[in-house]
């Protein structure tokens, strides 16, 4: 192990004085958001589209513990998701979703129907999951 | 040594620093730079996930030893691809101070890293079914625009 690198995590570690909980964050440098549902899951991502990716529990490949959502910068409807954003002081996850649906949906009639399927299935699930789940705006403000 | 740039300020403005990695954009000379990781980034981490944080010490392997480096993520809804995606099969995958796990069966580790040399998401990822040494997708141009080096 690079002993630097394990020194900066455990000092990060040790700063971070509460346990660990559900929550996400925006990510400047790579213009995504992640959320986790479950802190202390070991997970495998999979790529649903361009926009979203789905982290799976290794101990149970079925159940979706986190997400990412790429390209905020570029969201169809992003102005009006600022907006929202200065109002109400959160991100609603599934308002990002929207927007990514809304826009792979163009490119879907070129995908074999398999496909397509498996990415319906997939939103949906994510939908369930992270129903309710919230990013503190302060985040997504430099947005 | 490595650095870590901690900020002073509410913005999380600072990075840490790994040395030693791969420069993309000419891996084949041997030549190594430094890419940095957003300390806001591995903070929140260890808020939410502290598994995805310690993994950085999976990345920081795979940015020095890849298997395979690919130019170009693609990101939906831009016409421009920038940035690279470092490719490696490590043996094990750290998810914290004394917790590591074999890498699991038919996958790869994946390292994305900004035009600007930050490194932004690192994970366990299916490996392609046709090409076990790239990522699942990794022949499609709808993921990279090509794959710039490998081993």
């Amino acid at each position: 192990m690079n002993p630097d690198l394990e020194k900066f995590l455990r000092e990060t570690e040790q700063e971070c004085s509460s346990a660990p909980s559900r929550g996400g964050w925006y990510s400047k440098a790579g213009d995504c958001a992640f959320f986790f549902n479950e802190p202390d899951a070991s997970y495998l991502a999979e790529r649903v589209d361009g926009r979203l990716t789905v982290y799976r529990s290794l101990e149970d490949r079925r159940r979706i513990v986190g997400v990412q959502v790429k390209g905020i910068r570029t969201l169809p409807g992003h102005d009006f998701l600022e907006v929202l954003v200065r109002q109400s002081g959160t991100v609603d996850l599934i308002m990002l979703l929207y927007g990514t649906w809304q826009e792979t949906q163009s490119d879907a009639s070129k995908e074999p129907a398999d496909r397509a399927a498996k990415r319906r299935t997939d939103y949906e699930d994510v939908l369930r999951e992270f129903s309710g789940s919230t990013i503190d705006a302060k985040e997504f403000v430099s947005v | 040594m490595g650095e870590t740039d901690r900020p002073n300020t509410t913005q999380n403005l600072g990075f840490h620093t790994l040395e030693g990695c791969v420069d993309p954009r000419e891996p084949e000379s041997g030549t190594t730079i430094e890419i940095r990781i957003p300390y806001s980034d591995v903070q929140h981490s260890m808020k939410h996930n502290p598994g995805r944080a310690w993994q950085l010490t999976t990345a920081d392997h795979v940015l020095r030893e890849p298997e395979r480096i690919y130019e170009g993520v693609r990101r939906e809804g831009e016409d421009d691809r920038d940035g690279w995606c470092y490719v490696g099969r490590p043996k094990r995958v750290c998810l914290g101070s004394d917790r590591w796990i074999p890498l699991p069966k038919g996958c790869v580790y994946v390292v994305f890293v900004s035009s600007r040399f930050i490194a932004y998401e690192w994970r366990i990822e299916h490996a392609d079914p046709d090409d076990p040494e790239g990522p699942a997708g990794c022949e499609s141009s709808d993921r990279y625009g090509r794959l710039k080096w490998e081993k």
